[in-house]
């Protein structure tokens, strides 16, 4: 026996309020959408870049809507532990409201150039690669980019050598997933340190 | 490849990253209408929002949106900091504001942040892809019969080949096209005839497509 069910045409998302997510990630129609909140005294969601300058912050605003371009490593402080370069442009909102301040990045998986996404490690101290890897996000979707990333982080984790810089010799803190649900101890932990 | 330090910002960024904050009152007068921003669309209105209703300067009170869905009209009320995405292929529009059904082959995602202060008007948000010339995604503006749903018209755009360049040429030719001949306005099914449909730019309706956007 089929069950018919029909399409959905329109999602509605709300970041804020008792229907929305602390903080997560979700897949609605052709797009990838993390959204976080917290109270205004808390320390804030940081958007990094690597640029072949260097590591570019971007800087702190009442609100800000920031583009991404695909291919360029990016990561947000305390929301994922490690450099991601994304097969398609990630959209960047953070905003205060009255609660506090609320974040969101959209990421759409149309564009059929978006295959991928590269996960990669540098050295905090010098800036060296450390290790990377490539998680075929167009097959393995959503679920399968963050059990994915997961697991290349408990791998980095579990590997001193690779976390260890050959051209400085410093040691790269332990890194953390997609999803703080996931995180065991060592990693709670690492997720509120860098 | 080596990464330093970090560098100093803003000082610097705005040297390195072109228009880095959409919201930036410098930049966001680019996007009043629509812009391209890398693989999308962008635009961003500043409106003043009470409560569920937008409030558009040119066009009055827009209360709400309307979607035709597989079981019929779908009505969703305007909210503050709620990520709205109207799937493509979903016939869509705002009374008063769109006077006929956008059917997007890309998805269009819609959300308002809070104003500076309150009394200040608030950040809305239109995001949409934008077609690649190998992706064959385009874009109708059509019309419905308002008693029955039948289709009356449908003007399609090559989004994919003539980009956003053309769009609202487009827009106001299908707009035109339908409203030079009342038979596309007569449902054929039900026999009503339907109002005047109107462009989403107020500066381009004649005066019975002023009267049109009142009305519906």
């Amino acid at each position: 026996m089929s069950t018919k069910t029909e399409p959905v045409t329109n999602y509605r998302i709300p970041l804020v309020g008792p229907e929305a997510p602390v903080r997560g990630w979700q897949e609605a129609s052709r797009n990838l959408i993390w959204s976080a909140r917290h109270p205004a005294d808390a320390a804030r969601f940081e958007l990094l870049e690597l640029l072949p300058e260097g590591v570019v912050r971007l800087p702190q605003r009442e609100r800000v809507f920031h583009v991404v371009p695909a291919g360029r490593p990016h990561r947000i402080e305390h929301a994922f532990g490690f450099w991601r370069s994304c097969g398609a442009d990630a959209l960047y909102v953070a905003s205060n409201y009255e609660g506090g301040v609320v974040y969101m990045t959209v990421i759409s998986t149309a564009p059929a150039s978006y295959t991928s996404d590269t996960l990669r490690w540098t050295c905090l101290g010098c800036g060296a690669a450390l290790h990377e890897l490539e998680i075929p996000t167009r097959r393995v979707h959503l679920r399968g980019l963050n059990e994915r990333a997961l697991a290349a982080v408990r791998a980095f984790n579990a590997d001193a050598k690779l976390r260890t810089c050959a051209a400085c010799g410093a040691v790269h803190p332990l890194a953390y997933g997609f999803e703080p649900e996931d995180d065991d101890d060592a990693e709670r932990a690492a997720r509120g340190t860098w | 490849m080596m990464y330093y330090a970090e560098i100093n910002v803003p000082e610097r960024l705005d040297a390195l990253l072109d228009d880095w904050d959409l919201l930036d009152d410098r930049v966001i007068k680019k996007l009043t209408t629509f812009k391209d921003v890398g693989e999308n669309v962008v635009g961003v209105r500043r409106r003043m929002v009470s409560g569920n209703t937008v409030f558009d300067p040119a066009k009055g009170v827009l209360p709400e949106s309307v979607e035709i869905g597989p079981t019929g009209l779908i009505t969703q009320t305007h909210e503050m900091l709620s990520l709205r995405i109207t799937v493509g292929g979903a016939p869509h529009r705002v009374p008063h504001s769109m006077g006929f059904w956008h059917i997007n082959d890309v998805d269009e995602l819609y959300l308002t942040l809070p104003p500076p202060k309150p009394g200040e008007p608030a950040y809305f948000l239109v995001i949409m892809g934008n077609p690649k010339p190998s992706s064959n995604e385009g874009e109708s503006w059509a019309q419905y019969c308002q008693v029955c749903l039948t289709m009356l018209h449908e003007h399609y755009y090559k989004t994919w080949q003539f980009g956003m360049d053309g769009h609202w040429r487009a827009n106001l030719a299908a707009i035109r096209e339908y409203n030079g001949d009342v038979k596309l306005r007569t449902c054929p099914e039900c026999g009503h005839v339907n109002p005047l449909g109107y462009v989403w730019n107020t500066a381009k309706q004649t005066p019975e497509e002023t009267l049109a956007r009142h009305e519906w």
